[in-house]
């Protein structure tokens, strides 16, 4: 048999290579490019996850483009991921730098600065919830001690700042990403620059920076991901009244905070139009595409490779 | 140092291929195990979707107990995860739903009749009105079979009252018989509100945020109007008085800052807040009274119970939400489902819901057990009695989803709140959102 003569003939360290992965790529496959190709197929259709899917064409894309709740939920979700993203790595790369220093308690230091990382999702948003809270909230029960005037309604009035900073609190991971780059820049560079009088803060933007770009870049491709995926948070954080007694489903986070994940859900689950929200969300996967390729553009303009 | 063999040499080939194929093995036996059917025999299975609050899993093995053979496979109720059971395949065979909502399940065709295996185990004239909300004849809700029933029950428009705050305001206390005008009612509730430095200190009333509907239906149904229009296919919004009321709740949340909503939301749940004095009035029903009975926080005789006002000229009273529990129209378990049906909502379960006085039963013979011992007790149901000849069965539409209009609502209602549009434009966009949905459903 020619078929299995060929499989022989191939190096044994190839068949080893693609047994290994085989599982994987089955993996991907079942779990990754099949769910893919029927959401597609759905967004095509005017399911309500109830009856047989009805063939509409691009209708729910045409559909979309006119609704201006979707249009303002991707602009939201792209201003929040820019946001979220260079507050996150502004402050775990000074965090880090920092860290990288010689200092008493900088062990002990590393980890209560990680520690947020670990905390599960649901308990950092009750956490956020009593901290911000109008009425008995940390920060409000502050200002009132300085003045009984003073009030801040931040879940409120600043929605999209008061999600961001529950993010921040949780930069650990991308804290320990930038410290573990930081210990592997050459300490000879950094020592050569000081001997010619270079200031910390030119050593900071001219050796540091470069030196750590590739990880900067991992961290802000991986950023994008992570922001466009958020639902539960600005769900949970900044949605309006009700508590125990309203649904999930129908609780509603203030237009500021209202991103396309949650409109697909909205859509989805109340409003049973499966085939408007799979549409929605592959126009969030252009999006993110094209961030993608700009940032890759990018990459050969401001990423510095040193096996370049 | 023993020298390395090639790694063909450490490892043969064959080895590899015989380790993988016992892996392979493994995890075949392990998936056939995993999800295997039921036991051979006669062990029957069910799943059950149920709120664990009301429905603790002792519940739950008392009645395995009592029925060998069947195994209650319990799901968390979400109505997110019904959706996706549903379009699954793998639907609960029970689950809880708002009667308000029910048309619309009966309407898709997903809920069993089970008119015949109620009339075989009870009297049927022992049923209060309520559990009309079940019924549909594919035109009007509250006529045809029986889909289901409640599980409880109160007269959602009747409200509970501080007395002290209505005192410290000037308001004077509502009758016990003779109901407000909405005009009046209105006037009190924008009495008792305290504002201060952009936040409310006292609520004028609270409400069940799901429910939001109901309100808009009782108080049109005074005047005899519904909020949809050509049997449930459009939002009635040309209507003065479907407008009018709309104009209401959202002038009594951003002018009047009358209760909680997106520019002051609540701290927490009506419960707490009532029991506190940040709310002075809760337009809620029977089941609200253990709120003020609840460990004796508060002075019973310091609240009223109020009936319902009138929009119109008819006096109205009606169930807003109307839980209760549905057998799936495909379930291929219908007799061991409904052994539960019986046992829960019909049986000893119903009493003890009954004794607990968080709701009225469904049937009229289970009146006797509601609690009646103390003087609060006593005065809220004697209220309750005086308004049940005003009941009348809600009209939703049976192309919605009964969450659909209060998230709407507050998907579109919010940038006018917060000024970013003005109101008419809002309620427009509401309207042609709402009517688009349905008219999805009708294709």
């Amino acid at each position: 048999m020619p078929f299995l003569r060929g499989i022989i003939k191939i190096k044994r360290e190839t068949r080893l290579f693609y047994m290994f992965i085989g599982l994987w790529i089955i993996m991907f496959f079942f779990l990754n490019v099949i769910p893919m190709l029927y959401s597609f197929y759905l967004s095509l259709t005017s399911y309500d996850g109830l009856t047989v899917p009805r063939f509409i064409a691009f209708k729910n894309y045409l559909t979309l483009l006119r609704d201006y709740r979707f249009i303002g939920s991707l602009v939201q979700t792209v201003k929040f991921t820019f946001l979220n993203i260079v507050a996150t790595l502004i402050v775990s790369l000074l965090l880090a730098n920092l860290l990288n220093k010689k200092m008493k308690g900088q062990l002990f230091f590393r980890g209560v600065l990680f520690l947020p990382y670990a905390v599960p999702v649901i308990a950092s948003v009750f956490i956020w919830k009593t901290l911000l809270n109008r009425e008995s909230g940390l920060i409000n029960l502050v200002l009132g001690m300085i003045n009984s005037k003073l009030s801040l309604n931040l879940l409120v009035d600043t929605p999209m700042i008061s999600l961001i900073s529950m993010f921040v609190w949780q930069m650990g991971m991308s804290m320990v990403i930038f410290l573990a780059g930081l210990q592997n820049i050459p300490r000879d560079l950094i020592e050569a620059a000081e001997i010619d009088g270079a200031s910390q803060f030119l050593i900071f933007r001219k050796i540091t920076i470069p030196l750590l770009s590739p990880l900067i870049m991992y961290q802000v491709i991986v950023g994008i991901m992570l922001s466009f995926s958020v639902i539960v948070q600005p769900i949970l954080l900044t949605s309006s009244p009700g508590a125990a007694f309203t649904a999930f489903l129908n609780q509603q986070p203030p237009y500021q905070n209202f991103f396309t994940l949650i409109f697909v859900f909205q859509q989805a689950f109340t409003n049973q139009s499966f085939g408007i929200a799979m549409a929605a969300t592959w126009y969030m996967i252009l999006v993110m595409f094209a961030l993608s390729l700009i940032l890759l553009r990018a990459t050969k303009r401001f990423v510095y490779y040193e096996y370049e | 140092m023993r020298k390395l063999k090639s790694f063909k040499e450490e490892i043969p080939m064959k080895k590899i291929y015989q380790i993988m194929l016992v892996a392979m093995l493994v995890t075949i036996l392990s998936a056939v195990l995993l999800f295997s059917g039921e036991a051979a025999g006669e062990e029957v299975t069910i799943t059950l979707m149920r709120d664990a609050a009301e429905m603790p899993d002792e519940v739950i093995q008392a009645f395995e107990q009592q029925n060998e053979g069947i195994k209650v496979n319990v799901v968390e109720n979400d109505p997110a995860k019904l959706m996706a059971m549903i379009a699954g395949g793998n639907a609960p065979d029970i689950f809880r739903i708002n009667g308000i909502g029910s048309s619309y399940w009966i309407r898709k065709g997903l809920l069993m009749d089970i008119t015949a295996s109620l009339e075989k185990s009870i009297d049927m004239n022992d049923l209060f009105l309520v559990n009309d909300m079940f019924r549909f004849d594919g035109i009007t809700q509250g006529k045809g079979p029986y889909y289901g029933i409640v599980k409880d029950w109160s007269l959602d428009y009747m409200y509970f009252y501080n007395k002290d705050a209505l005192k410290e305001a000037g308001v004077p206390m509502p009758s016990d018989d003779n109901p407000l005008t909405f005009r009046e009612f209105t006037d009190m509730i924008n009495k008792i509100v305290i504002y201060k430095d952009g936040k409310a200190e006292r609520y004028g009333f609270g409400y069940t945020d799901d429910e939001f509907n109901g309100y808009f239906m009782y108080l049109l149904a005074s005047k005899d109007k519904f909020l949809f229009k050509d049997n449930g296919t459009k939002l009635n919004i040309d209507d003065p008085d479907v407008r009018a009321l709309f104009k209401w709740w959202f002038d009594e949340a951003k002018v009047h800052h009358a209760m909680h909503n997106p520019l002051d939301p609540a701290p927490d749940w009506d419960g707490p807040l009532f029991q506190a004095g940040r709310v002075a009035l809760q337009w809620d029903g029977y089941w609200f009274g253990p709120i003020i009975n609840e460990g004796e926080k508060i002075p019973p005789d310091s609240f009223g119970f109020a009936p319902a006002p009138m929009y119109g000229s008819k006096r109205v009273n009606a169930t807003g939400g109307g839980t209760g529990y549905v057998i799936y129209k495909n379930t291929k378990n219908f007799e061991a489902a409904w052994k539960f049906y019986e046992y829960y909502m019909l049986g000893d379960e119903a009493i003890a819901r009954a004794k607990s006085g968080w709701g009225l039963p469904a049937r009229k013979s289970m009146l006797k057990y509601v609690p009646q011992e103390t003087a609060f007790d006593k005065y809220r149901l004697e209220q309750v009695q005086k308004e049940l000849p005003n009941q009348i069965i809600l009209q939703f539409s049976p192309y919605l989803r009964d969450s659909a209009l209060v998230s709407v609502y507050n998907q579109q209602m919010e940038l006018a709140l917060k000024d970013k549009m003005d109101f008419d434009t809002a309620l427009k966009n509401l309207a042609n959102q709402i009517d688009s949905m349905i008219e999805k459903e009708m294709q």
